[in-house]
């Protein structure tokens, strides 16, 4: 897959909201590529920069935000658009779902309407045709009878049926992206797994790559063809799910994986992590993760370890990557 | 749209007007409101009806009479039937309560929209409110009106002068509100412009309490237009209006009590049924702003 050109490349990315003030940036110096068609996972526990990122790639963070480094989208530099070009991108070519389904949408005009309108205001295309075309979209997205669903209200559906009708709308124009910010976190675990199959069937039936935002460890190894684990605005490994399913080269993503349950191995008693994400105001000298880190030395202090690129495409910021494990 | 294999029902549209109204019928504030109200508008729409004096037709000789048969709420100094001039004056109070009401919704919220939506706007626009909003209401009416010269045109420049900062602020804070709520943000990622996001995702979302405000200002504006033209500032003599009825009557207080009570008990009907109305709007549609009855 990664012989394509990449549809979404991210380099360097930076986004500060206090500048100049010696805290940490939300994100620093992140880059990963996505390839058309590709689900992409991008895993960490909250506050890791997951979700600035995605915002980041959809021009929708605040005025405020210092942002640096390049987003590359279908051959185009985002960092460059204007606030117009960004509103013909967004829905168009890239579209987004979001975590709460319950609050997601208009309460006030039918889910008919709100997809009526997502899709005439990138497309020249007649009421009748668009209602025509919604239908289908419910359709696809697999809510039964869609043509009586059209008329009724948010609060009418369910929060899997709501977050069915989010992809709808997000889905709406074809975009080469989808991005998913932790679309399953709100629903019940059955919907969860309906909802993924929904992305995944989408996939291949749209070819829509799809950056897919979590920190749950089943949804990644159920969906993704590649992971990028991020730990305090920083990616910490990159690679292909099974590689890292397999042999995780950074200790965080290895400690992620020990703390998930897995119901093929006996029972154990589940692993955590101690300690907690780095205090933005005061981040320790080296790795940034060294102070939770069992496998830590003194050269850990010595600065922020570089991004080694180990055999099979697997990049980790672990100064132990690619030395056997102990 | 009725697809395929789907029940029309023919009744659907009645029984979802019932359950819409239910909890508006099951508030006392708003029916009790709505029927005074109602009652005002109706005798106003009807005034041919119920008399066909003039306003302004004299009769000297019937002057001073009591409330009679003949002369159901009596005739004032002139021998003008009161009946007749308190419905007209109904018709002034009105005309002027609803373009104070139109004005402001219109520019309440085309302001309070922006003020709310685009926090560089915000201050400078609020500043300014805040400025209008430091005189008292009423004073600052008679501070434009006597600036502008009295007509009921400036009653009604005045009186919105004053309650549109009032209405932009409420709208403001209902903006400030929806603005961060998750389907802005899915509107945005959806490619909506700004515009598109105000008109049809913000303000729709903003109505409940712009509803209940402008039923106040409509109370606040038929009220202070009787304080107006009671002061001379208002309409001219010769339009019968509350408020005028009421100053010209205080002259003869104690021979011809009905000369005051009749408009002043018009005033008072309109004013609560319009504030009722507003209470019980307000306890409907904005449950989160009830207040907790006994």
């Amino acid at each position: 897959m990664t012989t394509d050109s990449p549809l979404l490349s991210v380099r360097d990315l930076t986004v500060d909201f206090s500048p100049g003030s010696g805290r940490l940036p939300a994100v620093d110096g992140v880059s990963f590529d996505i390839a058309p068609r590709e689900i992409v996972c991008l895993v960490g526990e909250s506050g890791s920069g997951k979700s600035v990122t995605a915002l980041a790639a959809m021009g929708l963070l605040p005025p405020s935000a210092a942002v640096s480094g390049d987003i590359d989208f279908a051959g185009r530099d985002m960092t460059q658009l204007s606030r117009r070009q960004w509103q013909k991108v967004r829905g168009a070519e890239i579209g987004m779902i979001f975590q709460e389904p319950m609050t997601s949408l208009n309460p006030v005009f039918s889910i008919g309407r709100q997809l009526v309108e997502t899709l005439r205001a990138h497309e020249r295309i007649s009421l009748r045709a668009a209602r025509e075309r919604v239908v289908d979209l419910l359709n696809d997205v697999g809510i039964p009878s869609p043509r009586q669903r059209l008329d009724d209200y948010p609060h009418q559906l369910s929060g899997g049926m709501r977050q069915r009708v989010m992809v709808a709308i997000a889905l709406s124009c074809s975009p080469k992206l989808l991005i998913a910010d932790e679309p399953t976190t709100a629903l019940d675990v059955t919907i969860q797994g309906q909802l993924l199959d929904l992305l995944g069937a989408l996939r291949e039936s749209l070819s829509t790559a799809i950056l897919l935002i979590t920190h749950n460890m089943g949804v990644v190894a159920e969906t993704a063809d590649r992971v990028v684990v991020m730990y305090s605005g920083r990616v910490a490994e990159e690679a292909d799910v099974f590689t890292l399913f397999d042999r995780p080269s950074h200790p965080y993503s290895a400690g992620l994986l020990r703390s998930t349950p897995n119901l093929a191995h006996t029972a154990r008693r589940l692993t955590t992590i101690p300690g907690a994400m780095p205090n933005p105001a005061d981040p320790p000298p080296g790795c940034l993760f060294a102070p939770r880190c069992a496998m830590a030395e003194v050269t850990c202090d010595a600065g922020r370890p570089a991004m080694r690129v180990l055999p099979g495409g697997q990049r980790s910021a672990c100064i132990f990557a690619g030395r056997p494990p102990g | 749209m009725a697809g395929p294999g789907q029940t029309v029902d023919p009744d659907a549209l009645l029984p979802r007007l019932r359950i819409a109204a239910r909890p508006f019928l099951r508030n006392r504030a708003f029916v009790v409101g709505a029927v005074l109200f109602g009652a005002i508008v109706l005798a106003t729409l009807a005034t041919p009806l119920l008399t066909d004096r003039g306003p302004n037709a004299l009769a000297i000789r019937d002057r001073f009479q009591p409330p009679s048969l003949a002369f159901p709420l009596g005739t004032d100094n002139l021998g003008r039937d009161m009946l007749a001039r308190v419905l007209w004056g109904a018709r002034l109070s009105l005309m002027i309560g609803l373009s104070v009401v139109l004005i402001n919704g219109v520019f309440g919220v085309l302001l309070g929209a922006i003020a709310g939506y685009y926090s560089r706007l915000d201050n400078i626009l609020m500043r300014v409110a805040d400025a209008l909003m430091a005189f008292p209401a009423v004073l600052l009416a008679i501070g434009i009106a006597a600036a502008l010269g009295p007509s009921a045109m400036t009653a009604v420049v005045a009186l919105s002068v004053v309650y549109v900062p009032r209405t932009a602020r409420v709208v403001r804070a209902s903006v400030i509100v929806v603005r961060e709520l998750d389907f802005v943000q899915a509107a945005r990622a959806g490619g909506a412009t700004d515009a598109r996001i105000l008109r049809r995702h913000i303000l729709p979302n903003c109505m409940a309490p712009l509803i209940v405000q402008l039923s106040f200002v409509f109370a606040y504006a038929v009220l202070s237009e009787a304080v107006l033209s009671f002061l001379g500032l208002g309409a001219s003599p010769t339009v019968p209006s509350w408020g005028i009825m009421i100053s010209e009557g205080r002259t003869y207080l104690r021979e011809a009590p009905w000369l005051t009570i009749v408009p002043g008990v018009a005033i008072a009907i309109t004013a609560l049924g319009l504030n009722l109305l507003g209470d019980g709007l307000r306890d409907v549609l904005d449950p989160r702003m009830k207040v907790e009855q006994g």
